[in-house]
Protein backbone atom coordinates (compact mmCIF):
# COMPACT_ATOMS: atom_id res chain seq x y z
CA UNK A 1 0.00 0.00 0.00
CA UNK A 2 1.31 3.29 -0.91
CA UNK A 3 0.43 6.67 1.24
CA UNK A 4 -0.55 9.89 0.06
CA UNK A 5 3.33 10.91 0.83
CA UNK A 6 4.81 8.37 -0.87
CA UNK A 7 3.53 8.80 -4.05
CA UNK A 8 3.75 12.06 -3.98
CA UNK A 9 7.85 11.11 -3.66
CA UNK A 10 7.45 8.43 -6.33
CA UNK A 11 5.43 10.88 -8.53
CA UNK A 12 8.11 13.39 -8.50
CA UNK A 13 10.85 10.44 -9.21
CA UNK A 14 9.43 9.42 -11.94
CA UNK A 15 7.65 12.23 -13.69
CA UNK A 16 10.63 13.54 -15.86
CA UNK A 17 11.38 9.87 -16.78
CA UNK A 18 7.89 8.93 -17.67
CA UNK A 19 7.88 12.39 -19.39
CA UNK A 20 11.46 11.41 -21.25
CA UNK A 21 9.60 7.98 -22.64
CA UNK A 22 6.75 9.47 -23.60
CA UNK A 23 8.47 12.64 -25.38
CA UNK A 24 10.57 10.31 -27.27
CA UNK A 25 8.41 7.57 -28.49
CA UNK A 26 5.82 10.40 -29.42
CA UNK A 27 7.75 13.05 -30.11
CA UNK A 28 5.54 15.68 -28.90
CA UNK A 29 5.98 17.66 -25.71
CA UNK A 30 2.00 18.50 -25.18
CA UNK A 31 0.79 14.88 -25.76
CA UNK A 32 3.78 13.35 -23.59
CA UNK A 33 2.36 15.77 -20.52
CA UNK A 34 -0.66 13.95 -21.31
CA UNK A 35 0.76 10.13 -20.85
CA UNK A 36 2.59 11.56 -17.80
CA UNK A 37 -0.86 12.85 -16.20
CA UNK A 38 -3.20 9.58 -17.29
CA UNK A 39 -0.15 7.10 -16.27
CA UNK A 40 0.24 8.91 -12.87
CA UNK A 41 -4.09 9.46 -12.69
CA UNK A 42 -4.52 5.22 -13.16
CA UNK A 43 -1.59 4.91 -10.95
CA UNK A 44 -2.88 7.13 -8.40
CA UNK A 45 -6.50 5.16 -8.12
CA UNK A 46 -4.33 1.46 -7.74
CA UNK A 47 -2.23 2.83 -4.88
CA UNK A 48 -3.54 1.20 -2.47
CA UNK A 49 -2.97 -1.98 -3.89
CA UNK A 50 0.74 -1.68 -4.44
CA UNK A 51 3.26 -3.71 -2.26
CA UNK A 52 6.44 -1.28 -3.14
CA UNK A 53 8.40 0.66 -5.62
CA UNK A 54 9.39 -1.97 -8.23
CA UNK A 55 5.66 -3.17 -8.61
CA UNK A 56 4.84 0.98 -9.11
CA UNK A 57 7.09 1.35 -11.31
CA UNK A 58 6.85 -1.58 -13.74
CA UNK A 59 2.87 -0.45 -13.79
CA UNK A 60 3.60 3.05 -14.39
CA UNK A 61 5.42 2.24 -17.35
CA UNK A 62 3.50 -0.45 -18.64
CA UNK A 63 0.49 2.54 -18.47
CA UNK A 64 2.97 4.80 -19.92
CA UNK A 65 4.03 2.39 -22.78
CA UNK A 66 0.82 1.26 -23.20
CA UNK A 67 -1.15 4.89 -23.72
CA UNK A 68 2.03 5.66 -25.47
CA UNK A 69 1.16 3.08 -28.20
CA UNK A 70 -2.45 4.14 -28.55
CA UNK A 71 -1.55 8.19 -28.98
CA UNK A 72 0.78 6.39 -32.04
CA UNK A 73 -2.14 4.53 -33.67
CA UNK A 74 -4.68 7.25 -33.61
CA UNK A 75 -1.62 9.32 -34.04
CA UNK A 76 -0.79 7.36 -37.33
CA UNK A 77 -4.57 7.22 -38.44
CA UNK A 78 -4.51 10.59 -39.01
CA UNK A 79 -1.39 10.67 -40.46
CA UNK A 80 -3.01 8.33 -43.06
CA UNK A 81 -5.83 10.96 -43.69
CA UNK A 82 -3.58 13.81 -43.88
CA UNK A 83 -1.04 11.66 -46.40
CA UNK A 84 -4.29 11.27 -48.14
CA UNK A 85 -5.32 14.98 -48.18
CA UNK A 86 -1.23 16.29 -49.03
CA UNK A 87 -1.19 14.30 -52.24
CA UNK A 88 -3.68 16.83 -53.81
CA UNK A 89 -0.72 19.44 -53.59
CA UNK A 90 2.16 18.10 -55.39
CA UNK A 91 5.17 20.84 -54.06
CA UNK A 92 3.71 19.53 -50.26
CA UNK A 93 6.23 16.78 -49.00
CA UNK A 94 5.62 15.99 -45.38
CA UNK A 95 8.04 13.05 -44.86
CA UNK A 96 11.13 13.42 -43.17
CA UNK A 97 13.98 15.22 -44.56
CA UNK A 98 17.20 13.26 -43.80
CA UNK A 99 19.78 15.29 -45.64
CA UNK A 100 19.29 18.12 -43.16
CA UNK A 101 20.74 15.80 -40.80
CA UNK A 102 23.41 14.19 -42.52
CA UNK A 103 24.87 18.37 -43.33
CA UNK A 104 24.29 18.78 -39.26
CA UNK A 105 27.06 16.36 -38.85
CA UNK A 106 25.71 15.54 -36.09
CA UNK A 107 25.60 11.53 -34.89
CA UNK A 108 23.70 11.54 -31.80
CA UNK A 109 21.12 13.62 -33.92
CA UNK A 110 21.05 10.85 -36.57
CA UNK A 111 20.40 8.02 -34.57
CA UNK A 112 17.70 9.46 -32.58
CA UNK A 113 15.93 10.15 -35.99
CA UNK A 114 16.71 6.29 -37.09
CA UNK A 115 14.96 5.06 -33.55
CA UNK A 116 11.82 6.75 -35.64
CA UNK A 117 12.25 4.48 -38.22
CA UNK A 118 11.92 1.31 -35.99
CA UNK A 119 9.23 -0.58 -35.36
CA UNK A 120 6.86 0.15 -32.07
CA UNK A 121 8.30 -2.82 -30.56
CA UNK A 122 11.52 -2.09 -31.41
CA UNK A 123 11.53 1.55 -30.35
CA UNK A 124 10.13 0.93 -27.19
CA UNK A 125 12.41 -1.74 -26.38
CA UNK A 126 15.43 0.47 -27.70
CA UNK A 127 14.26 2.98 -25.36
CA UNK A 128 13.78 1.47 -22.61
CA UNK A 129 16.91 -0.28 -22.68
CA UNK A 130 19.03 2.44 -24.08
CA UNK A 131 17.97 5.70 -22.63
CA UNK A 132 16.09 4.41 -18.89
CA UNK A 133 18.79 1.80 -18.75
CA UNK A 134 16.37 -1.06 -17.57
CA UNK A 135 17.55 -4.61 -17.29
CA UNK A 136 16.16 -7.01 -20.09
CA UNK A 137 14.00 -8.49 -17.33
CA UNK A 138 12.76 -5.24 -16.37
CA UNK A 139 11.76 -4.48 -19.77
CA UNK A 140 10.43 -8.13 -20.09
CA UNK A 141 7.97 -7.42 -16.90
CA UNK A 142 7.13 -3.86 -18.52
CA UNK A 143 5.83 -5.58 -21.92
CA UNK A 144 4.54 -8.85 -20.27
CA UNK A 145 7.43 -10.59 -22.59
CA UNK A 146 10.02 -13.06 -22.25
CA UNK A 147 13.69 -11.89 -21.80
CA UNK A 148 14.49 -13.89 -25.03
CA UNK A 149 12.54 -11.50 -26.90
CA UNK A 150 13.25 -8.92 -25.68
CA UNK A 151 16.91 -9.68 -26.28
CA UNK A 152 16.41 -10.51 -29.40
CA UNK A 153 14.43 -7.17 -30.47
CA UNK A 154 17.07 -5.20 -28.63
CA UNK A 155 19.27 -6.71 -31.13
CA UNK A 156 17.40 -6.30 -34.32
CA UNK A 157 16.85 -2.69 -33.50
CA UNK A 158 20.24 -2.16 -33.35
CA UNK A 159 21.15 -3.66 -36.59
CA UNK A 160 18.19 -1.84 -38.24
CA UNK A 161 19.91 1.39 -37.11
CA UNK A 162 22.99 0.47 -38.44
CA UNK A 163 22.26 -0.55 -41.28
CA UNK A 164 20.24 2.90 -42.47
CA UNK A 165 23.50 4.60 -40.82
CA UNK A 166 25.76 2.52 -43.60
CA UNK A 167 23.21 3.37 -46.14
CA UNK A 168 23.19 7.07 -45.48
CA UNK A 169 26.85 6.79 -44.82
CA UNK A 170 27.36 7.58 -41.40
CA UNK A 171 28.92 4.79 -40.83
CA UNK A 172 31.56 3.38 -42.31
CA UNK A 173 31.00 -0.04 -44.66
CA UNK A 174 34.87 -1.80 -43.54
CA UNK A 175 36.06 -4.39 -45.24
CA UNK B 1 33.98 -20.08 -31.43
CA UNK B 2 31.64 -19.44 -34.56
CA UNK B 3 30.88 -15.70 -35.42
CA UNK B 4 26.92 -16.60 -35.20
CA UNK B 5 27.98 -16.97 -31.59
CA UNK B 6 29.64 -14.13 -31.00
CA UNK B 7 26.84 -12.34 -32.57
CA UNK B 8 25.22 -13.68 -30.01
CA UNK B 9 26.37 -12.50 -27.10
CA UNK B 10 28.15 -9.41 -28.68
CA UNK B 11 25.57 -7.00 -26.56
CA UNK B 12 26.16 -8.99 -23.48
CA UNK B 13 29.84 -8.60 -23.99
CA UNK B 14 29.39 -4.69 -24.18
CA UNK B 15 27.40 -4.57 -21.26
CA UNK B 16 30.02 -7.36 -19.25
CA UNK B 17 27.80 -9.42 -18.87
CA UNK B 18 29.24 -12.72 -20.42
CA UNK B 19 31.37 -15.44 -19.22
CA UNK B 20 32.84 -15.70 -22.33
CA UNK B 21 34.66 -12.43 -22.75
CA UNK B 22 38.35 -14.10 -23.52
CA UNK B 23 36.59 -16.70 -26.30
CA UNK B 24 35.03 -13.24 -27.77
CA UNK B 25 37.82 -10.52 -27.63
CA UNK B 26 40.27 -13.53 -29.21
CA UNK B 27 37.43 -13.73 -32.16
CA UNK B 28 37.21 -10.10 -32.83
CA UNK B 29 40.44 -10.08 -33.11
CA UNK B 30 40.80 -11.90 -35.57
CA UNK B 31 37.02 -11.96 -37.67
CA UNK B 32 36.77 -8.23 -39.38
CA UNK B 33 33.10 -8.65 -39.56
CA UNK B 34 32.30 -8.77 -35.85
CA UNK B 35 34.90 -6.17 -34.92
CA UNK B 36 33.05 -4.28 -37.02
CA UNK B 37 29.70 -5.11 -35.79
CA UNK B 38 31.01 -4.58 -32.28
CA UNK B 39 32.28 -1.12 -33.41
CA UNK B 40 29.39 -0.28 -34.91
CA UNK B 41 27.26 -0.81 -31.78
CA UNK B 42 29.21 0.84 -29.65
CA UNK B 43 29.51 4.13 -31.61
CA UNK B 44 24.99 3.87 -31.68
CA UNK B 45 24.82 3.35 -28.15
CA UNK B 46 27.75 6.01 -26.76
CA UNK B 47 26.13 8.39 -29.14
CA UNK B 48 22.64 7.50 -27.98
CA UNK B 49 22.70 9.10 -24.68
CA UNK B 50 23.93 12.78 -26.08
CA UNK B 51 20.96 13.62 -26.61
CA UNK B 52 19.38 14.66 -23.59
CA UNK B 53 15.47 15.34 -23.01
CA UNK B 54 13.84 18.45 -21.72
CA UNK B 55 12.77 17.97 -18.36
CA UNK B 56 11.26 20.04 -15.86
CA UNK B 57 12.14 21.05 -12.09
CA UNK B 58 9.93 19.99 -9.40
CA UNK B 59 7.83 22.74 -9.00
CA UNK B 60 6.14 22.19 -12.44
CA UNK B 61 5.69 18.46 -11.19
CA UNK B 62 4.27 19.44 -7.81
CA UNK B 63 1.81 22.06 -9.49
CA UNK B 64 0.24 19.27 -11.77
CA UNK B 65 0.07 16.87 -9.30
CA UNK B 66 -2.69 18.79 -7.76
CA UNK B 67 -4.59 17.47 -11.30
CA UNK B 68 -4.01 14.14 -10.73
CA UNK B 69 -5.47 13.97 -7.21
CA UNK B 70 -8.68 15.99 -8.11
CA UNK B 71 -8.88 14.43 -11.27
CA UNK B 72 -12.26 12.61 -11.35
CA UNK B 73 -13.21 8.98 -12.77
CA UNK B 74 -15.35 9.92 -16.29
CA UNK B 75 -18.46 8.87 -16.76
CA UNK B 76 -17.74 5.14 -17.09
CA UNK B 77 -18.71 4.73 -13.63
CA UNK B 78 -22.32 5.25 -14.99
CA UNK B 79 -22.11 1.79 -17.41
CA UNK B 80 -22.00 -0.60 -14.28
CA UNK B 81 -25.64 1.16 -13.23
CA UNK B 82 -27.03 1.33 -16.57
CA UNK B 83 -26.03 -2.41 -16.99
CA UNK B 84 -27.61 -3.20 -13.18
CA UNK B 85 -30.97 -1.59 -13.98
CA UNK B 86 -31.59 -3.35 -17.06
CA UNK B 87 -30.75 -6.58 -16.23
CA UNK B 88 -33.07 -6.25 -13.05
CA UNK B 89 -35.60 -5.43 -15.76
CA UNK B 90 -34.94 -8.13 -17.62
CA UNK B 91 -34.79 -10.22 -14.57
CA UNK B 92 -38.48 -9.01 -13.55
CA UNK B 93 -39.56 -9.24 -17.35
CA UNK B 94 -39.04 -12.63 -17.39
CA UNK B 95 -40.22 -13.34 -13.81
CA UNK B 96 -43.60 -11.86 -14.93
CA UNK B 97 -43.70 -13.78 -18.26
CA UNK B 98 -43.23 -16.88 -16.51
CA UNK B 99 -45.67 -16.21 -13.68
CA UNK B 100 -48.20 -15.41 -16.32
CA UNK B 101 -46.88 -18.42 -18.77
CA UNK B 102 -46.96 -21.29 -16.00
CA UNK B 103 -50.78 -20.06 -14.48
CA UNK B 104 -52.40 -19.86 -18.09
CA UNK B 105 -50.89 -23.08 -18.68
CA UNK B 106 -52.62 -24.53 -15.31
CA UNK B 107 -55.64 -23.28 -16.14
CA UNK B 108 -55.27 -24.94 -19.83
CA UNK B 109 -54.82 -28.30 -17.89
CA UNK B 110 -57.51 -28.15 -15.61
CA UNK B 111 -59.84 -27.42 -18.49
CA UNK B 112 -58.17 -30.53 -20.39
CA UNK B 113 -58.94 -32.48 -17.46
CA UNK B 114 -62.45 -31.53 -17.01
CA UNK B 115 -62.95 -31.91 -21.06
CA UNK B 116 -61.53 -35.42 -20.25
CA UNK B 117 -63.98 -36.20 -16.84
CA UNK B 118 -66.95 -35.41 -19.53
CA UNK B 119 -66.22 -36.80 -21.94
CA UNK B 120 -68.63 -39.38 -22.60
CA UNK B 121 -67.58 -43.20 -24.18
CA UNK B 122 -69.19 -44.11 -27.08
CA UNK B 123 -70.62 -47.45 -24.91
CA UNK B 124 -71.96 -48.08 -21.46
CA UNK B 125 -70.60 -50.19 -18.79
CA UNK B 126 -73.01 -53.20 -20.28
CA UNK B 127 -72.65 -52.80 -23.62
CA UNK B 128 -69.08 -53.32 -23.33
CA UNK B 129 -69.52 -56.44 -21.24
CA UNK B 130 -72.28 -58.13 -23.67
CA UNK B 131 -70.05 -57.14 -26.70
CA UNK B 132 -67.55 -59.00 -24.62
CA UNK B 133 -69.63 -62.29 -23.72
CA UNK B 134 -66.39 -64.37 -24.66
CA UNK B 135 -64.29 -62.94 -21.85
CA UNK B 136 -64.83 -63.88 -18.36
CA UNK B 137 -67.14 -61.49 -15.78
CA UNK B 138 -63.05 -61.11 -13.67
CA UNK B 139 -61.36 -60.12 -16.93
CA UNK B 140 -63.91 -57.52 -18.25
CA UNK B 141 -63.51 -56.10 -14.93
CA UNK B 142 -59.81 -55.90 -15.46
CA UNK B 143 -60.72 -54.30 -18.90
CA UNK B 144 -63.04 -51.61 -17.31
CA UNK B 145 -60.62 -50.21 -14.50
CA UNK B 146 -57.76 -50.15 -16.97
CA UNK B 147 -60.22 -47.87 -19.48
CA UNK B 148 -61.11 -46.38 -16.47
CA UNK B 149 -57.89 -45.50 -14.57
CA UNK B 150 -56.63 -44.12 -18.39
CA UNK B 151 -58.85 -41.13 -18.05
Amino acid sequence: MIDEKRFEEYYLTYANKIYGLAFRLLNDHNDALDIVQESFFRAYKKKNSFKGLSKFSTYLYRIAVNLSYDFLRKKSKIKKIENLNYENFPFYSNKRNFEDCIRCDDIAEQIEKEVDNLTEKQKIVFILKTYEEFTYQEIANILKSRIGTVKATYFQSLQKIRENLKKKGVIKNEM
Amino acid sequence: MKCKNVEKNILDFIEGKTKEKEKIREHLEKCSKCRNLYNDFLLILDNSNKITMPSYDENFWKERIKYIKEKKLPNFKLKPLIVNISLCIIFLLTFLFTRTYNSNLKKSISAAKIEIINYELPFTEEEIIQNLEYINEEEVEKIIDVILKGF
